[in-house]
C-alpha cells in the first residue's frame, strides 16, 4: 500500500500509530524495518524534554543493541559510578542509613557480572537522549513518517479500515488519514482508548508529586554517594533526590504536595535544605513539575483493528522504571505480528496472541509497580514510629537501622535490580509451540536461564568469521531464526525452502561445527542451546523462543519446521485445548 | 437476596444482576452536584464505569434557580430531551445511574421518571459494588456511540407526583410530612409539622441502601406507612427523592415537593410559619 491519498482525499498507510513517545516510535522504527508504511502523530512538538523515565533495563538494552540505538546513546546518560542504586538518609548531611547498590566495584565489574545474561547492562539515561534516539532511527525507513504537532481528534473503525482526523496543533488543519490498523501507544491518558477502549481496570492513585530540577554544589555529597535516587525519611522533609543530570547539571528533589497552587519558592528553599540537613546552602530553583500516577489496565489489548501498548494498555506508578520499558517490549511483541498478518503470512489470530502474552506480562507490572510505592510507603512510615526525638537530631536508633537495612533488601530486589522482571519473561499463547518442558516460575529478583518455548532466547557470545564477538541476542529479527549446535545441513534446507513458501524469512543459523557460521565464544552456547543434542530452537522475530525442534532426517525436519511455522502462524489450530495456551485474562 | 431492597422493586438493581444481563442499550449516568463543579468532573474523569456518561445535577437534572423557586426547580422537559438524545437515549434504553452517594442517583431517577421514562434504575452501592463485582470501569470523558437506527424519544411530564409550594401552605394535619436532611439543618428551621428523617441513614458507610427490614423501622418510626398521605422534602430535592425511592420500592406512595426547604424559605410569611408552628421531635 502507498502513502498516496486516495479519491475522498484521505492518505491510506498499512499502520497508524498514534502517539511518539518511546513505545510509538519503536513500533514506527520496528515496522518500517520490515517496509511497513507507517504514519506516527504526536501532539507535542517533539520527543520528551521531562526529567522522567531514566531506567533503560538490561531487556530494552538489548532491543537498542538490535536497533542501533545502544550505539547512539554511548556518551549519553549517567556513569554506572553516579546512577548506583538508591541511598536512604535521616538528612543527606549526615550520610546514608541503609542502601541498595547495584554493584559494589567499578563499572567493568558491573558490565562483567551483567555479561553472564546478557551483552548488556541496564543503564540510567535521560528520556530526552533515548526518544530522540530511537527518532532517529525510525526516520531512516522511507516508508515511516513521523508527524509531530499533530493530534488526533476523530478516530472511527470501517470494514477493513481504521479511519482518524489529525489536527495540526499550530494550524488548526485537519487531515484523513485511514489505515489497516492503529496502535495507540497515547499514554496513560489515552485519547484512542477513550473513544474505543472496552473498559479497565484500575488501582491505587499516587498523586500530586512535585519534582523541582534546581542548581546547588552537591557533588561532594549527594554526587558522592553515587546513588541514583535517594531517599529522606525525615517525615518534615519526606521525599527523594535525583542524581545530577549527566547534561544540564541539574538535581531533581520530589515530595508529595497535597495543594493545587504550587508551594512558594522559599517553602520549596527550606524543603530542599532540610532534606539535605545543610540549611545554608545556595540553591537555584530552575523548573518545578506536577506528576500524577494512577493505577489501571485495559481488559482489552484489541478492537477489532485497534491496538494498544504501552501506558495506554497499563499505567502504573514509576517504582521500578517499568513504564517505558515494558511498552517497548510491547510494541516489540506486536510489530513482527502486524507485519506477518499484513503481508498476509499469518492469520489475524496472530494478533491475538499479542494480549495473551503481554496482558499476563502487565498484571505483573502493575502489581510490582503498585507494590513498590506502597511498600516503601510502609517501611518509612514503620521506620518513623519512636524515632521523632532522634530525627530531630538528624540521626536514627540502632534499631531502625537494622529494620531498614533488613526491609530494604528485598525492596530493593523489587524495584531497583529485578534481574528476573528484566530478563524472565515467559509467554504462553498460539504462538508458541510448548513441548511438555516447563519454564521456571517467572520471579522478580532471579533469572534462571532456559530454552523452554516462550522463553527470551538466552544471552550466549559467538565469534564471527572476522574474528567478531557477538551475542546471540544481535542475530534476532526481523525474521525467523532457527538456531542450533553442530546443526545438519538439512535444517538449512528446510529454512530456505519454507522462507520462500511461507513468504516469511527464517535464517538457519548452524554454531560450531564443520560448516559453521558462527563459533562460540566458550562452552556457554552448548550449555544452553544444546542440552539435547540435534536440538534447533526456532528464535521469533522478538527474541523468544517460539518452538524446539529435533529431526533425524532431511524430510523431518522440513515436517517439523512446517508444522510449528504453521502454528505459530496461525495457519493452523493448535491441538492443544485453547484454555491450557492462553489463560483467561 | 431478599434482604435487599432490590428484591422487591426494579427501581433499585444490582451489580452483579447488570453484569450477567448485558444489554446494548444501556447507558450508565454518574450523577454529581458537589460544590466545586470542576472537581467533580475531574473526579469523574479520574474514574467512572465504563461507558458512563457524567452528568451534573444542576445542567441535567434541574433548571437554574430563580429569585422564587428552590434551588433545584425541575429542568425544562425540552432542555432534558436535548440532552438525552445527545447520549442517544431512546424511550427503550435502560437508564442506570449512581453517584457519590444514592440520593444524587435518586434525583436523577426522579427526574428522569417524572418526565416519563420508565426503564430507569439506581445502582445500590454505585462504583464501588461495580467494581467489587468485576465491573470495568474507564478514566477520561466518555462519548456514547450512535445508534444505527436511532428511535424517537417521546418524553412527557407528570410520571411522578409531586406537591407545589401552594400546597405546602395548606397541607392537611393527617399528612405524614418527612425532612429528608441531616439532623442539624432540621433543626436549625423546617416546614410546619415535619418530622426528620435523614436520608443518609438509610445508606451503608460502603454506600449501599440498608436491608428491607432497616429501612421498613425507620418509615414505621415516623408513621410513615402504606395508608398514610407522605409527602417528603430536604433541601434542594435530592436527599428526599431518595426517600420517594425507598418508600416506592416498600410499596408506599409518596410526594415530592421538589422545591424543599431552599424555595420554602424565599418567603417571610412562610418563615413566619415555620418559626411560630414549630415542632422538635
Amino acid at each position: 500500500m502507498t502513502r498516496a491519498p486516495d479519491k475522498k482525499g484521505s492518505t491510506k498507510v498499512d499502520v497508524i500509530v498514534c502517539g511518539g513517545g518511546p513505545v510509538g516510535l519503536s513500533m514506527a522504527y520496528l515496522l518500517g524495518r520490515s517496509g511497513v508504511s507507517v504514519a506516527l502523530f504526536e501532539r507535542r512538538a517533539s520527543t520528551t524534554t521531562l526529567p522522567k523515565g531514566q531506567y533503560i533495563h538490561a531487556s530494552t538494552g538489548e532491543f537498542f543493541r538490535q536497533w542501533g540505538v545502544w550505539d547512539l546513546l554511548e556518551s549519553s546518560g549517567w556513569e554506572t559510578e553516579r546512577s548506583n542504586g538508591q541511598g536512604f538518609y535521616v538528612n543527606v548531611a549526615n550520610g546514608p542509613v541503609a542502601e541498595i547498590r547495584a554493584i559494589f566495584g567499578p563499572h567493568e565489574d558491573y558490565v562483567k557480572k551483567w555479561e553472564l545474561h546478557s551483552p548488556v547492562y541496564p543503564r540510567k539515561v535521560p528520556a530526552s537522549d533515548y526518544e530522540a534516539a530511537i527518532r532517529r532511527q525510525a526516520s531512516q525507513w522511507a516508508s515511516v513518517s513521523l508527524n509531530f504537532n499533530s493530534r488526533i481528534v476523530e478516530v472511527n473503525e470501517s470494514p477493513g479500515h481504521v479511519h482518524v482526523t489529525v489536527e495540526n496543533t499550530e494550524t488548526k488543519a485537519c487531515n484523513e488519514v485511514a489505515a489497516r490498523y492503529l496502535v495507540a501507544c497515547d499514554g496513560a491518558h489515552s485519547f484512542v482508548r477513550s473513544r474505543l477502549g472496552g473498559g479497565q481496570d484500575h488501582g491505587p492513585t499516587f498523586g500530586n508529586q512535585i519534582l523541582v530540577e534546581f542548581r546547588a554544589a552537591l557533588d561532594d555529597t549527594l554526587g558522592k554517594d553515587g546513588f541514583f535516587h535517594s531517599f529522606i525519611l525525615h517525615p518534615q522533609y519526606a521525599g527523594w533526590f535525583g542524581s545530577k543530570h549527566p547534561d544540564t547539571g541539574l538535581w531533581r528533589y520530589s515530595f508529595r504536595h497535597d495543594e493545587d497552587v504550587l508551594p512558594p519558592e522559599e517553602v520549596i528553599l527550606e524543603r530542599i535544605r532540610g532534606a539535605l540537613g545543610m540549611p545554608d546552602l545556595p540553591i537555584e530553583v530552575v523548573q518545578t513539575y506536577r506528576f500524577d500516577y494512577s493505577t489501571g489496565l485495559l481488559r482489552q489489548w484489541r478492537e477489532g483493528r485497534v491496538l494498544f501498548a504501552g501506558d495506554a494498555a497499563h499505567w502504573h506508578s514509576p517504582w521500578g522504571g517499568f513504564g517505558m520499558n515494558s511498552g517497548i517490549q510491547d510494541a516489540n511483541n506486536l510489530a513482527w505480528k502486524l507485519d506477518l498478518v499484513l503481508k498476509g503470512a499469518a492469520s489475524d489470530a496472530l494478533l491475538d496472541t499479542y494480549q495473551a502474552e503481554r496482558k499476563s506480562k502487565a498484571l505483573i507490572t502493575v502489581k510490582t509497580a503498585t507494590y513498590n510505592s506502597l511498600h516503601y510507603q510502609a517501611i518509612a512510615e514503620a521506620l518513623r514510629v519512636g524515632e521523632g526525638a532522634n530525627f530531630a537530631q538528624g540521626t536514627i536508633s540502632p534499631e531502625a537501622r537494622l529494620f531498614l537495612s533488613q526491609r530494604v533488601a528485598p525492596h530493593g530486589d523489587y524495584s531497583v535490580l529485578h534481574t528476573g522482571y528484566q530478563l524472565g519473561t515467559v509467554y504462553s499463547s498460539n504462538a508458541i509451540v510448548a513441548n511438555g518442558e516447563t519454564a521456571p516460575e517467572p520471579e522478580l529478583a532471579e533469572y534462571v536461564e532456559t530454552t523452554v518455548p516462550g522463553v527470551r532466547a538466552p544471552h550466549a557470545w559467538l565469534v564471527d568469521h572476522g574474528g567478531r564477538r557477538l551475542s546471540t541476542i544481535d542475530l534476532w529479527g526481523p525474521g525467523f531464526v532457527l538456531i542450533g549446535y553442530q546443526a545438519d545441513r538439512y535444517w538449512m534446507e528446510a529454512a530456505q525452502n519454507l522462507s520462500g513458501s511461507l513468504g516469511v524469512t527464517i535464517r538457519c543459523v548452524n554454531v560450531g561445527g564443520k560448516q559453521e557460521d558462527y563459533r562460540p565464544q566458550d562452552a556457554k552456547f552448548s550449555e544452553i542451546y544444546a542440552k539435547r543434542s540435534g536440538d534447533m530452537m526456532l528464535v521469533r522475530p522478538d527474541g523468544f523462543i517460539a518452538a524446539k525442534l529435533n529431526a533425524a532426517t532431511e524430510e523431518e525436519a522440513y515436517n517439523e519446521l512446517h508444522r510449528v511455522m504453521r502454528l505459530v502462524l496461525g495457519l493452523e489450530k493448535s491441538t492443544k485445548p485453547v484454555s491450557d495456551m492462553a489463560p483467561a485474562l | 437476596m431478599k434482604h435487599k431492597l432490590s428484591s422487591l422493586c426494579s427501581q433499585v438493581v444490582q451489580a452483579d444482576t447488570l453484569l450477567q444481563t448485558p444489554n446494548a442499550n444501556r447507558l450508565f449516568i454518574e450523577v454529581r452536584l458537589g460544590a466545586i463543579p470542576e472537581d467533580e468532573l475531574k473526579s469523574y474523569r479520574e474514574g467512572h464505569i465504563h461507558g458512563a456518561v457524567y452528568a451534573q445535577i444542576r445542567d441535567v437534572f434541574a433548571a437554574p434557580p430563580t429569585p422564587e423557586s428552590g434551588n433545584l426547580p425541575l429542568p425544562e422537559l425540552e432542555d432534558l430531551r436535548r440532552q438525552l438524545e445527545r447520549w442517544h437515549v431512546d424511550n427503550d434504553t435502560e437508564i442506570v445511574l449512581y453517584g457519590p452517594s444514592m440520593a444524587l442517583a435518586a434525583r436523577g431517577w426522579w427526574v428522569l421518571r417524572w418526565a416519563g421514562l420508565t426503564n430507569v434504575q439506581v445502582l445500590d452501592g454505585g462504583l464501588k459494588a461495580w467494581v467489587n463485582h468485576g465491573g470495568a470501569v474507564a478514566q477520561g470523558d466518555c462519548v456514547p456511540a450512535a445508534k444505527s437506527a436511532p428511535a424517537p424519544l417521546v418524553l412527557q411530564a407528570g410520571g411522578m407526583p409531586s406537591i407545589s409550594v401552594a400546597e405546602m401552605e395548606s397541607l392537611p394535619a393527617d399528612v405524614v410530612l418527612i425532612d429528608a436532611r441531616d439532623e442539624a439543618s432540621y433543626l436549625a428551621g423546617c416546614i410546619p409539622h415535619a418530622r426528620n428523617l435523614a436520608a443518609s441513614e438509610q445508606w451503608t458507610p460502603a454506600s449501599n441502601l440498608r436491608t428491607v427490614s432497616e429501612i421498613r423501622r425507620l418509615y414505621d418510626s415516623v408513621g410513615a406507612t402504606a395508608n398514610a398521605d407522605i409527602v417528603v422534602y430536604c433541601g434542594g430535592g435530592v436527599l428526599s427523592a431518595l426517600e420517594v425511592l425507598t418508600l416506592d420500592a416498600l410499596g408506599i406512595p409518596s410526594r415530592l415537593f421538589v422545591g424543599s426547604w431552599s424555595e420554602w424559605n424565599k418567603c417571610p410569611r412562610r418563615m413566619a410559619l415555620s418559626a411560630s408552628e414549630r415542632v422538635v421531635a
